[in-house]
C-alpha cells in the first residue's frame, strides 16, 4: 500500500513538474556586450547578463548619416517595431507554439554571430533588456559600433569535366584557394532561399567549426559519387556552387551549375558563364 | 489525507489489470503471427524477470527529494503500469530499408489505447539502448505512456535491434535511422485502418528524447522532404538531443570527458557504417577499447549502463587515440565531416516544435540546444531550457511535459 501511494505521489510530482512557470524579470539588470571578431561579412559577440533569467534582444543596423543621430529611445523603438510587427503578422496566420520571447529573445549568456553583412561597412550593434510579455524595453540601450573588413575580389573561372560518376573540377588559376558545395535545388529554395545564401551558409558553417581549411581546394578537385557521396538521389536536381575563398570569405563571383544523376550518367542542364563543361 | 486517499485509489485503479497481451503481426500483410501475454508483477509484487522494460535513462537517485526509495524503479514501474493496463500492444515487422537503401525487414512496437477513439499517431524515435532485450518491440518503452492519452504510438527498433539485431546499429546516422522510423509510420497507418483504429486526424505527432530527440528532428526533415502529404505533421517534441554532432565532438574533446562513454564507440562505428567511410577503428580507439568494443556494443547483450561500467572511463584521452581526438588528422577529418553531415538542424521546420533541454545535461551537452536555437530562431518553436537536472532526470521532465501538453 505504501508503495502504491509512493507511485501516486511520484506521478503527481512528475505531472506538477510540467507546471513550472517561466521566470520573468521586470527589473533592469546589467549586460556585458563584447565584440569578439569582425570579418568581411560577419560579426561575433558575446552577451553576459548579470541575471540569467533576464530576457534581451539584439539587432544590427547600418550606421549611416540618417540613423547616426538617433537617440537610444528611437533605436529601441526601431528594433522593437519590426519584431512586434513580424510576430503580429505571424500570429494573425496561425496560433503560434512559440511565444514572442521564443521567436526573438534570448536568455542567459550567449555567443552570437550575425552574418550576411556588407564588407567594409559601418554597423551599429544594439542590445537591450525586454519584458517578453508586454514586449516593452527595460533599462538602457547597449550599443557598439563596428566596421566589417574589406574583401578583395578577383574573377575565378572553372572547367568541369563530366566523368559520368562524378566530376573533375579545374580552376583557371591553379594557385587560387577555392571551395565548392552542392545541395538539392528544392532544399536550397526551402531552407536557404537562394543558392548564394546556401553557399554562404555552408562556408560560414565550416568556418565556425574551424574546419574550412580541411575542405578548401588548390588546383583541381576530383569527386566520384559512388565513392565520395552515396546520398545523391537519382533524378533529383542539385545545384553546385563554386568560388574563390580568402580568410573564410567568398572572394570571387559565385558560379552555379545544376546537375542530375541519371541512370546513364550525369546530366548538366545548366552552368553559369564562367564554367566550361567538357566530357 | 483526502488527497492521499484519492491518489492511492487512482493508483489502485491503475493496478487493477495486469495482463498485457502482446500481439505479433506483420504490418505489411496485417497477418497476426502470435499472441503472448505475461504478468508484469509477480505475486509478491516484484517485477516478473521474464518481462522487460527499456533501461530507464540514467537517473541519479540523489537528484530527487523523493529518493528514499529507488526512483529508477518507481518511474519504471509507474510508467509500466500505465502502459500495461490501458493499452493494446502490437509488436511487428515491416519492410524498411538498410543503410544503402535496399529493402530490409525491420521491427517495432505499436501501442494503442484499448478503448475509445485514437486521436493521432505519435511517431516516437527511441533513446539510446545497448541490449537487444531493451528494444521497443521486446519491451514496454517509456514513451508508451503517451498512448494512454488516446494516441497510437509507434516506435521503430532501428536497424541493428529487434529482428535485425545481428547487424551493426548505424548509431546517429541520420538518413538510415530516420528512414526506419518513417518506414514504420507508413506501414502502421494502413494497419490501424485495417483493425478499425484509424486515428481521427491524419496529422502525426513526432517525439523523442536524447538519440530519439535528434532522430525526431531528422524524421521531421525527411517527412517534409518526402511524404508530407501521407504524414502531415501537427507538432514535434524533441528533448535532450545531440542535434549537432560536430559541436558535441568539439566540446567533448575540449573538456576531455563524456557523460556517456559507450556513445563514443557507438558513434564512430555507427557513422562509419552508415556513411560507408571504411575507417579503421584502430585509428580511433585505444587498445583497451579496441579489444572489447565489438563484444560490448555489437553483441547487443549489454545495456548502456553496463557498457559504461565495463569501459570504466569518462576521459576521452583514456579511450580514444590522439589522432582520433584531432579533427584535422586525415582520417578523423573524414569522420568529422560525416558528423557535420549527420547533424540534423539544417532545414526549415514547417510545423510547430517544442525543444527541451536541461542546462545541467552533461550526457548530451547543452551546446546542442543552443545550436538548435541558433539555427531555428524565428521559427514557430517553444524552447524549454532550464535546470532540469542531469540527462536522465531531464528525460522524466520531458516525458511528463509532453504528456501534459498532448
Amino acid at each position: 500500500m505504501r508503495k502504491i501511494a509512493f507511485y501516486a505521489c511520484l506521478a503527481l510530482t512528475l505531472l506538477l513538474a510540467g507546471c513550472v512557470k517561466e521566470k520573468i524579470v521586470t527589473s533592469p539588470c546589467n549586460f556585458t556586450l563584447k565584440i569578439n571578431e569582425v570579418k568581411g561579412s560577419k560579426v561575433k559577440f558575446t552577451v553576459t547578463p548579470d541575471n540569467p533569467d533576464a530576457t534581451y534582444v539584439f539587432g544590427v543596423m547600418l550606421y549611416e548619416e540618417e540613423t547616426a543621430g538617433w537617440p537610444d529611445e528611437k533605436l529601441i523603438e526601431w528594433q522593437l517595431d519590426w519584431m512586434k510587427n513580424s510576430y503580429k503578422e505571424y500570429s494573425a496566420q496561425t496560433q503560434p507554439c512559440g511565444s514572442f520571447a521564443d521567436m526573438y529573445c534570448y536568455k542567459g549568456e550567449r555567443s552570437i554571430k550575425n552574418t550576411k553583412l556588407s564588407q567594409g561597412t559601418e554597423y551599429l550593434l544594439l542590445l537591450f533588456q525586454i519584458n517578453p510579455v508586454t514586449m516593452e524595453a527595460i533599462g538602457p540601450l547597449y550599443r557598439e559600433r563596428f566596421t566589417t573588413l574589406p574583401v578583395t575580389k578577383a574573377d575565378l573561372t572553372f572547367t568541369v569535366r563530366n566523368m559520368g560518376d562524378g566530376f573533375i573540377i579545374i580552376p583557371d588559376d591553379p594557385e587560387r584557394i577555392w571551395f565548392w558545395e552542392y545541395e538539392e535545388e528544392s532544399k536550397i529554395t526551402d531552407v536557404y532561399g537562394s543558392p548564394f545564401f546556401f553557399y554562404y551558409d555552408v562556408i560560414d558553417m565550416y568556418d565556425e567549426y574551424d574546419f574550412l581549411e580541411n575542405l578548401l581546394c588548390r588546383g583541381e578537385a576530383r569527386w566520384q559519387f559512388s565513392r565520395d557521396d552515396r546520398s545523391v538521389r537519382s533524378g533529383v536536381k542539385y545545384t553546385m556552387a563554386l568560388s574563390a575563398v580568402t580568410d573564410g570569405e567568398i572572394s570571387s563571383d559565385v558560379l552555379y551549375m545544376d546537375f542530375i544523376d541519371e541512370s546513364g550518367g550525369i546530366d548538366i542542364p545548366y552552368a553559369d558563364y564562367g564554367i566550361t563543361i567538357t566530357e | 489525507m483526502k488527497k492521499y486517499l484519492i491518489l492511492t485509489l487512482a493508483a489502485l485503479a491503475l493496478l487493477s489489470c495486469r495482463h498485457p497481451e502482446v500481439e505479433f503481426v506483420d504490418f505489411d500483410t496485417f497477418h497476426v503471427t502470435s499472441v503472448k501475454s505475461a504478468d508484469v508483477l509477480m505475486a509478491d509484487g516484484s517485477l516478473n524477470p521474464e518481462f522487460h522494460f527499456m533501461e530507464e535513462p540514467n537517473i541519479d537517485s540523489g537528484e530527487t527529494k523523493l529518493a528514499y526509495t529507488d526512483v529508477n524503479s518507481m518511474v519504471r514501474d509507474i510508467l509500466g503500469e500505465v502502459n500495461c493496463n490501458s493499452l493494446y500492444h502490437v509488436a511487428g515487422t515491416y519492410t524498411g530499408h538498410d543503410v544503402i537503401g535496399a529493402p530490409l525487414t525491420l521491427s517495432g512496437k505499436l501501442l494503442i489505447p484499448k478503448k475509445g477513439p485514437v486521436k493521432n499517431l505519435i511517431i516516437v524515435s527511441h533513446y539510446t539502448i545497448g541490449a537487444n532485450f531493451e528494444t521497443p518491440s521486446e519491451t514496454f518503452p517509456l514513451e508508451g505512456i503517451w498512448a494512454a492519452k488516446g494516441y497510437a504510438v509507434c516506435i521503430a527498433d532501428y536497424i541493428g535491434f529487434g529482428v535485425t539485431a545481428d547487424r551493426i546499429h548505424p548509431y546517429m546516422h541520420t538518413e538510415s535511422t530516420a528512414r526506419s522510423v518513417v518506414d514504420m509510420a507508413l506501414a502502421v497507418k494502413p494497419y490501424l485502418e485495417h483493425i478499425g483504429r484509424k486515428p481521427e486526424s491524419d496529422e502525426v505527432i513526432l517525439a523523442g528524447y536524447s538519440q530519439g530527440g535528434a532522430t525526431t528532428v531528422a524524421v521531421m526533415d525527411m517527412i517534409q522532404d518526402e511524404c508530407e502529404t501521407e504524414l502531415p505533421i501537427k507538432k514535434v517534441y524533441a528533448g535532450g538531443g545531440p542535434y549537432d554532432l560536430a559541436a558535441t565532438y568539439d566540446i567533448s574533446m575540449e573538456l576531455d570527458k563524456t557523460g556517456i562513454p559507450c556513445a563514443i564507440p557507438m558513434i564512430v562505428q555507427g557513422i562509419n557504417e552508415g556513411e560507408y567511410l571504411g575507417l579503421e577503428m584502430a585509428d580511433f580507439f585505444k587498445p583497451s577499447l579496441l579489444e572489447h568494443y565489438d563484444e560490448w556494443i555489437n553483441s547487443k547483450k549489454y545495456t548502456v549502463k553496463e557498457i559504461n561500467r565495463m569501459m570504466n572511463a569518462t576521459a576521452l584521452s583514456q579511450i580514444m587515440t590522439e589522432e582520433g581526438r584531432d579533427k584535422h588528422n586525415t582520417e578523423t577529418a573524414r569522420l568529422y565531416q560525416a558528423l557535420l553531415r549527420n547533424s540534423v538542424l539544417r532545414f526549415s521546420p514547417h510545423a510547430p516544435m517544442y525543444i527541451f533541454h536541461s542546462r545541467q545535461d552533461e550526457t548530451v551537452p547543452f551546446i546542442n540546444a543552443l545550436k538548435a536555437e541558433e539555427w531555428f530562431k524565428g521559427y514557430d518553436i517553444h524552447y524549454d531550457f532550464d535546470n532540469y537536472g542531469a540527462h536522465g532526470m531531464g528525460a522524466i521532465y520531458f516525458l511528463t511535459k509532453v504528456y501534459k501538453d498532448l
